[in-house]
């Protein structure tokens, strides 16, 4: 075991896993984070929790995971490049770790122009590919990025994320070859809609035999409304919403249109859990984590495993 | 090429509210090129502070000259008359420039009347854009010969984010995805092999990173 | 005291077409203000900021004669010059001088009439305008 965390042992017993999203408040509000965690206790094997997602400030991810763990959910803290260098990151790492978290997702991190404050400076000291190194060969071979050794290491178990729709398209799988190179134990893909292109990049995944080596969960989102999709589709940068799925959404009209947005989702959950090479699903539903529990059942996840060790 | 931009007028008349007279020094290298402080533009914003200062019934003297450049000793020293005639003196000059006058002159009271935006390139006329960051650890050799640290928004070394679509940026549909160039062109050169390598974490020490820069080249002394 | 206002206008006239309107609005006598001083140039794309800027800082405005958009004899001279004016134009509301004091006009070459009656519209706006604020003192 790299972290024995939950996740890594429902993985490794070769369980579909399940995980989820949660995105920490824009305040120093604990209730909140705890009130989402009843929401999504039992229902996922671990819950990603967003390192100020959009480059809007929020409670940082690393103190809302450690209310996580206390209550008994287990966290997926993320991290970004945009907002530390590699003295901080390690720092914080260490300090998670010693918090008891045990799942990290390593990211670029959006950047600051989306977010609430533009204006302000970013970093990038690392890459998102750099930042994976960094963290395998802390927890593996004991040594901070400069070389140093540490006494007792950090052990998460390590992801990223990929997005198989954004370009250059045939470059893709490639780049995920270099996360996995570069040390990655599984990997939340960005939200499948086109389940198609999405295929095709899963073969040339496995023909790099990367669905051998990592743990590859694909990301779906409920659709919320024919404007959530329309926005998604034309505004946010590397997403893919095909017009079958904006079509779907208007037939039902408004009033259907959450349960027709979770059905979308069950069905997406359904064809990629056939697709060859994926070992579970990311279920990202910000800000709208009640509909987790209706989706899971519906795609008959339920009960979770109990991971023993 | 050092790219500039002249400030807001309005800016520039602020930081010389108090005096009645001064030189506004050009430079007739990079800012000439790219028309922010060569000496037409000495010339306008000379005649646009005459009409502001008349408006205010504060009139002002204002003389211009434009040195060859304004970051070497030889060619600043030209100025020297007219600053010890001024109350002040605005550069057009980049930030070098400007720096240059206040090492030279010590008494003189320099403002900058341009910003210095960043090094690049016309790429046609009346359109400029970057090209160097000035790491100072040079890995274009790598990357196709486009650099990935200033023409990816976040000077990314291992592959474009997951923002790259349809060849721009993320952060916006007018800027191109620097990775995105970068792997057409090692497409072109069929080195797409380059991009599996993993690039290590960079050494920035040789960056402003590392604290102001200075170069000595024992060779060159006289 | 406006009205009493004589202002002092710059006219840069292309000699394709500004020009040969203005000898003609002359010759046919129509009448208008004497404080015009006619500037000749080989084409308007020939007017650099900096004379619009210096006859600004000598008098209350500045018109520039031009040919109409897709008859410049150099093609795309009297492009530069529209570029240059909107520029000048930036300028003065910069520093908060009327930009109505810098205008462009379009013209055939032999359009007497029409010179004269932009001018007069020009010169009667600078009259309500009053006198340039930043011009020269003294």
């Amino acid at each position: 075991m790299k972290s024995g965390s939950n996740l890594e042992k429902v993985l490794e017993a070769g369980h579909f896993a399940v995980t989820a999203e949660l995105g920490p408040p824009k305040g120093a509000d604990a209730e909140v984070i705890s009130k989402k965690t009843d929401i999504l206790k039992d229902c996922v094997d671990a819950v990603n929790i967003t390192d100020c997602q959009t480059a809007v400030v929020r409670m940082s991810s690393i103190a809302a995971a450690a209310i996580l763990v206390s209550k008994g959910l287990e966290p997926i803290i993320q991290m970004t490049c945009r907002d530390r260098n590699r003295i901080a990151i390690q720092s914080d790492l260490l300090g998670a770790s010693a918090l008891g978290i045990k799942n990290l997702l390593c990211l670029t991190g959006d950047h600051q122009k989306f977010g609430n404050h533009p204006q302000s400076k970013n970093v990038f000291d690392l890459d998102s590919i750099q930042l994976i190194k960094m963290i395998k060969d802390m927890r593996d071979e004991k040594k901070f990025q400069c070389g140093e050794e540490i006494e007792v290491e950090p052990r998460f178990f390590v992801g990223a994320a990929e997005n198989p729709f954004s370009d250059p398209f045939e470059y893709r799988a490639l780049r995920l070859a270099k996360k996995v190179e570069a040390g990655i134990d599984f990997v939340q893909t960005q939200i499948v809609y086109n389940v198609e292109k999405f295929a095709k990049w899963m073969e040339m995944v496995r023909e790099l035999g990367l669905h051998k080596k990592v743990y590859i969960l694909a990301g779906v989102a409920p659709l919320k409304s024919v404007g959530m999709a329309k926005y998604m589709k034309s505004c946010v940068p590397g997403m893919d919403v095909p017009n079958e799925v904006i079509e779907r959404m208007v037939a039902v009209g408004k009033e259907g249109a959450k349960e027709e947005g979770k059905n979308i989702c069950v069905d997406i959950i359904e064809q990629v859990k056939k697709i060859k090479g994926i070992a579970g699903v990311h279920i990202m539903a910000v800000e709208w984590e009640e509909v987790v529990s209706g989706i899971v059942e519906k795609a008959g996840f339920l009960p979770r495993p109990k991971a023993s060790g | 090429m050092i790219i500039g931009e002249r400030k807001p007028i309005q800016e520039v008349l602020g930081m010389i509210a108090e005096h009645d007279k001064i030189l506004i020094a050009g430079c007739g290298t990079c800012v000439a090129i790219c028309m922010a402080g060569g000496d037409k533009e000495v010339s306008i914003l000379a005649s646009a502070i005459k009409l502001a200062r008349n408006k205010e019934e504060k009139s002002i003297q204002i003389l211009e000259q434009t040195p060859l450049r304004q970051c070497e000793w030889e060619f600043v020293d030209e100025l020297k008359d007219k600053i010890e005639t001024c109350d002040a003196v605005l550069s057009m000059a980049c930030g070098i420039g400007v720096q240059t006058l206040v090492e030279r002159f010590p008494k003189a009271v320099v403002y900058p009347a341009v910003n210095t935006t960043f090094l690049g390139l016309p790429e046609e006329q009346g359109v400029w854009s970057e090209r160097c960051g000035a790491c100072g650890n040079c890995v274009l050799d790598k990357t196709g010969g486009i650099c990935p640290i200033v023409r990816c928004s976040k000077s990314l070394l291992n592959g474009p984010c997951g923002g790259s679509q349809d060849g721009k940026c993320e952060i916006d549909s007018e800027v191109d995805c620097g990775w995105q160039l970068i792997y057409d062109r090692l497409k072109t050169l069929g080195k797409l092999d380059n991009l599996t390598d993993i690039l290590p974490a960079k050494d920035w020490s040789t960056s402003r990173d590392g604290g102001p820069r200075k170069m000595v080249r024992e060779d060159m002394k006289l | 005291m406006k009205g009493d206002f004589e202002p002092k206008i710059t006219a840069f006239c292309c000699e394709h077409s500004g020009l040969l309107s203005a000898n003609m609005a002359v010759e046919s006598r129509f009448v208008f203000s004497n404080d015009v001083q006619m500037i000749r140039v080989p084409c308007s794309g020939k007017i650099e900021a900096i004379h619009i800027m210096k006859a600004l800082e000598e008098g209350d405005g500045v018109a520039v004669f031009a040919c109409h958009k897709e008859a410049c004899q150099f093609l795309r001279g009297n492009l530069r010059a529209e570029a240059r004016v909107s520029s000048i134009k930036e300028i003065l509301k910069e520093i908060g001088v009327e930009e109505e004091r810098v205008q462009m006009y379009y013209l055939a070459p032999s359009n007497g009439i029409k010179f004269a009656q932009l001018l007069r519209v020009f010169y009667e706006n600078l009259k309500k305008l009053g006198p340039n604020v930043g011009r020269k003192v003294g």
